[in-house]
């Protein structure tokens, strides 16, 4: 006759499983020669499960099966069996145990979580954390363009087109700023964001300079570090 | 005589590095507090040390947090009810088991992808995945290079603020975890 066992909230398949063995206080080591098997699918049985976590509960159940009937069958004569596999037994035990361990983390993790729950913390001071901000109050469209075209005369104007004009190729190709960029990190260890904009290059350089930056942190070769809001942004080899 | 002008020249410091972390709030890096004292990081360690200590001893309503060689001034969790009472702020958030059982195989195993840590779980975890980055406790840290190049994951300050660790080498330890480091393969 199956009795019931009451059980807390469990997370998963393995959680449900360490729960039965403590219920039952059963070593982990001991539950194919319990009845921890049976308890564990009567439990799932009764549970309504989504299909996500369905197949996982299922897939538990399927190994549980597996090892019984396995334990029913005689063990294959030595050297049969295929040296570097490791039993479903002693996986099953061994993701056990591991994930026994991190619940006792987390029971140390959540306390303190709980030690450090009552801290506030001070929002930083506006008239610091502003500094590097743009104020728009009482400024119109006008302005802000006035103020950017102002920016785009720094970067070096075209000379006055001629009527008839050739289309040429960039002088400079993205491939060769990456090199650019990386033969400056290998010289140095960190570059700050504007060292990589110096030199009065033209408009197009900048950007492609700038798209050089983004596809080498695409690619993981470096990476951009900003220590706190408003600070400078450096570029350092992914390497370090 | 000279003990008293080395221990006039410690308050000083003390009260320097107390205003520059009273104004800005956030962690300070402590590179820029030695820095700005003209010291190295070496001579300030035992100095900001011995701060958090007086802080701690006399249970001020201040606290010094020296994590990951920042500082920053928070409030002494004692006083969490006085303050709720003035300004009906809550506590902060507590983590729910299943964020905290991931957020705890990442803290350990870092860098770990995610199907590493449902390995571990024996469940699904993006759900608890998208809270912990939503909280900015976990942060992507590179990518592995395997098939599929999946994200490798990792924790933030904001990880051991949460949890009021000064580094990654104050997490608690659990004997059973050293052996099975590496253990899981599927």
């Amino acid at each position: 006759m199956a009795y019931s066992v009451k059980l807390d909230q469990f997370e998963g398949p393995l959680d449900l499983l360490l729960q039965l063995i403590d219920k039952h206080k059963v070593a982990i080591e001991d539950i194919f020669v319990s009845r921890i098997t049976e308890q564990y699918l009567s439990c799932i049985e009764g549970m309504s499960l989504d299909m996500d976590n369905a197949s996982a509960f299922l897939s538990m159940a399927a190994t549980l099966l597996y090892i019984k009937s396995r334990a029913l069958l005689p063990a294959p004569p030595e050297g049969i069996m295929k040296e570097e596999e490791e039993d479903p037994e002693q996986a099953l035990i061994r993701r056990l145990n591991e994930y026994r361990a991190y619940k006792q983390l987390c029971l140390a993790l959540r306390n303190h979580e709980q030690a450090a729950l009552g801290r506030y913390f001070k929002l930083p001071e506006e008239t610091f954390a502003g500094r590097k901000e743009v104020e728009f109050t009482g400024v119109d469209a006008g302005a802000l363009l006035n103020a950017f075209t102002a920016v785009l005369r720094r970067a070096k104007t075209p000379a006055p087109r001629p009527q008839v004009r050739e289309i040429r190729r960039e002088g400079i190709t993205v491939t060769q700023c990456m090199n650019r960029i990386t033969g400056h990190l290998a010289k140095k260890k960190r570059l700050s964001f504007d060292e990589l904009f110096e030199g009065g290059a033209s408009r197009m350089e900048y950007i492609l300079t700038f798209v050089a930056l983004l596809e080498l942190i695409y690619e993981n070769r470096v990476t951009a570090v900003q220590e706190g809001r408003g600070a400078k942004l450096f570029i350092m080899d992914a390497g370090n | 005589m000279c003990e008293t002008t080395d221990l006039k020249k410690k308050r000083k410091l003390f009260n320097i590095i107390e205003a520059i972390l009273f104004i800005a709030g956030e962690p300070v890096p402590l590179r820029d507090i030695a820095d700005a004292l003209e010291m190295t990081e070496l001579e300030l360690v035992p100095l900001v040390e011995e701060m958090g200590r007086r802080y701690a001893g006399e249970e001020r309503g201040i606290q010094l947090l020296y994590f990951n060689d920042k500082l920053q001034l928070c409030t002494h969790e004692m006083y969490a009810p006085f303050i709720q009472r003035i300004f009906h702020t809550e506590t902060e958030f507590t983590l729910t088991q299943a964020s905290l059982e991931t957020l705890s195989i990442i803290a350990y195993r870092q860098p770990v992808t995610r199907a590493e840590i449902e390995a571990v779980r024996g469940v699904k975890c993006d759900y608890s995945l998208s809270i912990l980055a939503e909280h900015g406790l976990i942060r992507e840290v590179g990518r592995k290079d395997t098939i599929g190049r999946p994200k490798l994951l990792g924790t933030t300050d904001a990880f051991l603020k949460h949890f009021g660790l000064s580094s990654l080498a104050d997490l608690p330890t659990v004997p059973e975890l050293l052996p099975t480091e590496n253990a899981i393969t599927e």
